[in-house]
């Protein structure tokens, strides 16, 4: 299972490239195992929120624009891409990867004519895998 | 104890012998933080494999072996402290019968005898003879040695008498002290070997009940808990007390002080802990103990109808040993998942937890932080639904920390904590526990203490923005929460409920526009939740297809547009199949408990 995770990470870090800011800050919490509906005691997934705060909205912009630019031409299919239906309406991107189990979803924050004055600008993104059956004998409520 | 040795004995060297005991028991916890927090964590980080691996594992027995050594520590402390208290009263004694004694100019002799000189008024021309007389502590001989002095017409005999019978009463307090305390104390040594096994743990639990019996006298001069105190009754009673009284009844009263709304979550989860460790041993020895469970099932030897029958010698196993097997599986499933927790923090910036409550009563409760709630600038608070119980702690806690890496990820730089709080009896049916609201009006008030403390030690109602999290029959109790008290929440988010008991959105306490529901389109568990009627009731029109078909007093559930709630997307427009109903939701709960309300994807 410690390879699901190292492998999240691996996918995290091609999505970090892919925005392509240097200077800002990400958030520390690696990967985590969830377990599945469908059967939560052999079936998990491996579940990366983070986030890249700290450079200016211009900075963030890009870094969304390039991401989107760059996940078709890296082997990720964009299943959904738009303003999202929350009242702040962020700009919101899905994408599939066409060559392994993992779907990444990336949220823009900042200041816009629907929410203006954005005090805390980021983009959140998830990267969350398809579902994997445990090794033998894993106790999957002991993993976090 | 001979009079000598009282005379010379000074009580302080016990109790700076504790001192220096929970002194040691400091470092001990000190160094298990730094390892659990600390060093694995930036351990993890650069090293990798089977060598890093076989490390860590080392130094997760390493910190048990600190938490083993603080949780002693705590005891011979407190044992020591003991037998100080109940050594200084008794030295006391002597010391004012020795004073006395030498301000009227009589000598108290090394045996503790006092020997008076003569005095009293003349018989024939001769003062009555001086003498000496030796502590007497049993009441008959005392009362004849009174009788005895009575009748000497010198008075100093009487006096003296008195002075050595104090003596005497002096010297057998301390010798009783020493009788009782000195097996306890023997009892409190470890044995040699470097590993702290279950058999240590459940030492442990033996040896604190022992000291526990002989501490009455200290723990009494200690100020009790308040009885059904409010927390901030009990976070008072708690800074009232000494550095030395607070870790005696850490000590000896864990399960007590770890249920204590309004205490330090660092020093809840210490005393729990301690309770989780003992416990988790002792069931494991117990379980052990316990002969292999038979095979259940075997065929028939009567015919072929029904094909197999449950074999004699299962049967027996079963009516001697099958419940309180199956209650011991089940709680160490808990406890060990609770375990797991607490080994892994510091893996890929897993946040510390803390124990905030335990026990194995019933069907079990535990209460777990992920992050520090004591300093969160946001803090979530999760009641599950049916079916909970400690046996499910694993995945109780792991949805809370999904919750907190998701909060994390909205609010970085900002501390989070979110607590999974199996705290209440949840029934253990959908049919027909569920359907019924005593669980939800007894789980209720448990609820709103527990909301208060955490209130009461972040500071107060404004010092972190509070998020009450109600999953299917979780949610019917944080509606009767609301309806007893003054929930001390910012926002209520509910998912899948069957109803909180209250017709309207606005009559949660936190307003209206803090309500936040969850529910599929084809969860069952709001309909459900109407015929078992734990909505609450409004007067409205039914319609089906716009047709009304009904007038009256109809149930109103969380995700009716009546009930008045946000109604939070958890079907989404763009498909993914990796990113789901389940992904959706994460999102929507961490906008709200961060504070993100613009953020939340919901139905307009």
């Amino acid at each position: 299972m410690d390879e699901a995770r190292e492998r999240a990470k691996t996918v995290s870090s091609e999505i970090y490239d892919m925005i392509g800011i240097r200077k800002g800050e990400v958030t520390k919490r690696g990967p985590g195992v969830s377990t599945c509906e469908d059967d939560p005691e052999h079936l998990y997934k491996t579940r990366h929120p983070w986030s890249l705060y700290g450079v200016p909205e211009e900075d963030l912009k890009q870094g969304f624009q390039r991401l989107r630019d760059a996940l078709p031409k890296n082997g990720w299919k964009i299943v959904d891409y738009g303003p999202n239906s929350s009242k702040a309406k962020s700009l919101e991107l899905t994408a599939d990867s066409e060559t392994e189990p993992y779907s990444v979803n990336a949220v823009l924050i900042v200041s816009t004519p629907t929410n203006p004055n954005e005090k805390q600008p980021l983009l959140a993104v998830t990267v969350v895998s398809g579902c994997f059956r445990a090794p033998e004998g894993t106790k999957l409520d002991q993993e976090f | 104890m001979d009079y000598a040795t009282l005379k010379a004995l000074k009580p302080t060297e016990f109790s700076d012998a504790a001192d220096g005991f929970r002194r040691t028991g400091d470092m001990a916890s000190a160094a298990q933080d730094r390892i659990e927090k600390q060093i694995t964590a930036a351990m993890r980080k650069p090293l990798e494999g089977e060598a890093a691996n076989a490390a860590l594992g080392q130094l997760r027995e390493l910190a048990e072996n600190f938490h083993y050594t603080r949780v002693e520590c705590g005891l011979i402390s407190t044992a020591l402290d003991g037998f100080a208290y109940d050594l200084e009263a008794a030295k006391k004694k002597l010391d004012v019968a020795v004073e006395g004694a030498q301000a009227e100019r009589f000598t108290v002799n090394s045996d503790g005898s006092i020997s008076y000189p003569p005095g009293g008024e003349k018989v024939d021309g001769e003062l009555p003879k001086g003498g000496t007389v030796t502590g007497l502590t049993d009441a008959t001989a005392s009362a004849m040695g009174r009788q005895a002095a009575n009748f000497d017409p010198n008075p100093h005999h009487g006096r003296a008498q008195q002075y050595a019978d104090q003596i005497a009463t002096a010297l057998k307090e301390a010798t009783e002290a020493d009788e009782k305390w000195a097996p306890k104390l023997r009892a409190l040594k470890a044995d040699d070997d470097l590993t702290v096994s279950d058999r240590d743990w459940a030492d442990v639990k033996k040896d604190a009940g022992g000291v526990l019996k002989v501490a009455g006298d200290y723990l009494d001069s200690i100020k009790e808990p308040p009885k059904d105190g409010s927390p901030k009754e009990n976070a008072e009673w708690w800074d009232s007390l000494t550095a030395e009284e607070q870790a005696a009844y850490v000590a000896l009263h864990p399960a007590a002080v770890g249920a204590l709304d309004g205490l330090p979550s660092d020093i809840r989860d210490e005393a729990n802990r301690a309770v989780l460790s003992e416990t988790q041993a002792t069931y494991q020895l117990e379980l052990a103990s316990i002969p292999q469970e038979p095979t259940k099932f075997a065929p028939n030897p009567n015919g072929s109808y029904p094909a197999v029958v449950q074999t004699q010698a299962w049967q027996d196993w079963n009516e001697k040993y099958g419940e309180r097997h199956a209650f011991l599986t089940n709680s160490l499933k808990g406890m060990n998942a609770i375990q797991s927790r607490f080994d892994a923090t510091g893996k890929d910036g897993l946040p510390p937890a803390y124990l905030l409550g335990f026990d194995t009563k019933g069907n079990g409760h535990a209460i777990v932080a992920n992050g520090n709630p004591d300093t969160a600038d946001h803090t979530a608070v999760y009641v599950p639904g049916t079916k909970s119980r400690l046996e499910g702690a694993g995945g109780d806690i792991g949805r809370m920390q999904e919750v907190w890496d998701a909060s994390d990820q909205l609010a970085p730089g900002e501390s989070v904590s979110t607590i999974t709080w199996i705290g209440y009896d949840a029934p253990q049916s959908v049919a027909p526990e569920a359907m019924d609201k005593h669980w939800a009006h007894e789980g209720a008030p448990k609820l709103n203490q527990f909301l208060d403390g955490l209130q009461t030690v972040q500071g107060g109602a404004d010092a972190s923005h509070t998020t009450v999290i109600g999953h299917s029959y979780g949610s019917t109790t944080v509606g009767a929460a609301s309806q007893q008290g003054d929930l001390a929440a910012d926002d209520i988010v509910v998912a899948g409920s069957p109803g909180m008991l209250v017709p309207d959105a606005d009559d949660l306490d936190v307003g209206r526009d803090h309500v936040w529901s969850e529910a599929a389109r084809d969860d069952l568990v709001p309909v459900g939740g109407k015929v078992a009627g734990l909505g609450g009731l409004k007067w409205d029109v039914e319609t089906w297809n716009g047709v009304p078909y009904n007038v009256g007093y109809v149930q109103v559930v969380p995700s009716d547009e009546a009930f008045g709630a946000h109604r939070m997307d958890v079907d989404t427009s763009g498909h993914s199949g990796y990113w789901d109903h389940g992904s959706q939701s994460l999102w929507n709960q961490a906008a709200v408990v961060t504070g993100r309300y613009n953020q939340v994807k919901e139905d307009d």
